[in-house]
């Protein structure tokens, strides 16, 4: 029951954090010096999707043990798919912290910089949107 | 356009926003380098293979991901941080924001053929 909780947690911070990770990219395109409000978007960001990795991490092996053979059993591609997502769950979690710290570090006349931020908030976001789209396949095709 | 920083505190705050960006295009590149190498040495995936497979692999491979990304930035900040370095700070800053969206998606295709 607790490892069904824990899975359902990390599936909607990970639906929150491609949310999250979208505001920064909006947020820093022009290169303007972050105001007060900002600062707290780019730490909350870099925070959720960092907890929503972090779960994953953590329930992984009890998945491992007890659901992904039943996933394999089902549809050996959505197995695969599973692999996939945790390969770039790894990317988009360290996008978001370099672009968080990044944000948070650069200077007021630092523009570029935050420009290439919110690129790199922009592709963290759309791997997220990939990420939260294979595990939504893979928890329906079989779950804890 | 940055601006080149006059204040020593704030080129050295661009140099670490420098390293840092570097940091997260250089390891989400080694991750996914690591996994093609070990793909093109192990051959195709077998599902056995994977429902045993603990996730030790997994975390060597971030931690080396991570260790190769800490280097490159060290080397950008080191190249960034020196007198002369504010002119590199734009150039570096056009090319990350540039290289990062479709390195996401060559990632994405590449993860999703050699899962």
């Amino acid at each position: 029951m607790i490892w069904r909780v824990l899975e359902s947690v990390h599936g909607h911070l990970g639906v929150l954090a491609v949310a999250a990770l979208l505001h920064p990219a909006i947020l820093l395109r022009r290169g303007l010096p972050l105001s007060r409000g900002a600062r707290w978007s780019v730490a909350l960001t870099t925070l959720v999707t960092l907890l929503a990795f972090g779960l994953g991490v953590g329930i992984y092996e009890q998945y491992r043990a007890t659901v992904k053979r039943g996933v394999f059993l089902e549809s050996r591609a959505v197995g695969f798919l599973f692999e996939t997502k945790e390969h770039l769950g790894f990317t988009v979690a360290a996008l978001a912290l370099a672009a968080g710290v990044a944000a948070w570090l650069a200077p007021p006349a630092a523009v570029s910089v935050r420009r290439a931020c919110a690129a790199t908030y922009a592709a963290a976001a759309l791997l997220c949107a990939v990420v939260v789209a294979l595990g939504t396949l893979v928890a329906s095709t079989h779950g804890f | 356009m940055t601006q080149p920083p006059t204040r020593p505190e704030d080129a050295r705050r661009t140099a670490l926003s420098l390293a840092a960006l570097t940091f997260g295009v250089t390891s989400s590149l080694a991750y996914a380098a690591q996994r093609v190498f070990e793909r093109l040495r192990g051959g195709a995936g077998d599902p056995l293979l994977v429902v045993f497979d603990l996730h030790t692999a997994f975390y060597w491979r971030a931690a080396t991901a991570a260790w190769w990304g800490g280097v490159a930035a060290i080397l950008v900040f080191a190249l960034a941080s020196r007198p002369r370095g504010g002119a590199l700070h734009d150039r570096v800053a056009r090319v990350l924001g540039l290289v990062v969206v479709p390195l996401a998606l060559v990632i994405a295709v590449t993860m999703w053929r050699l899962p």
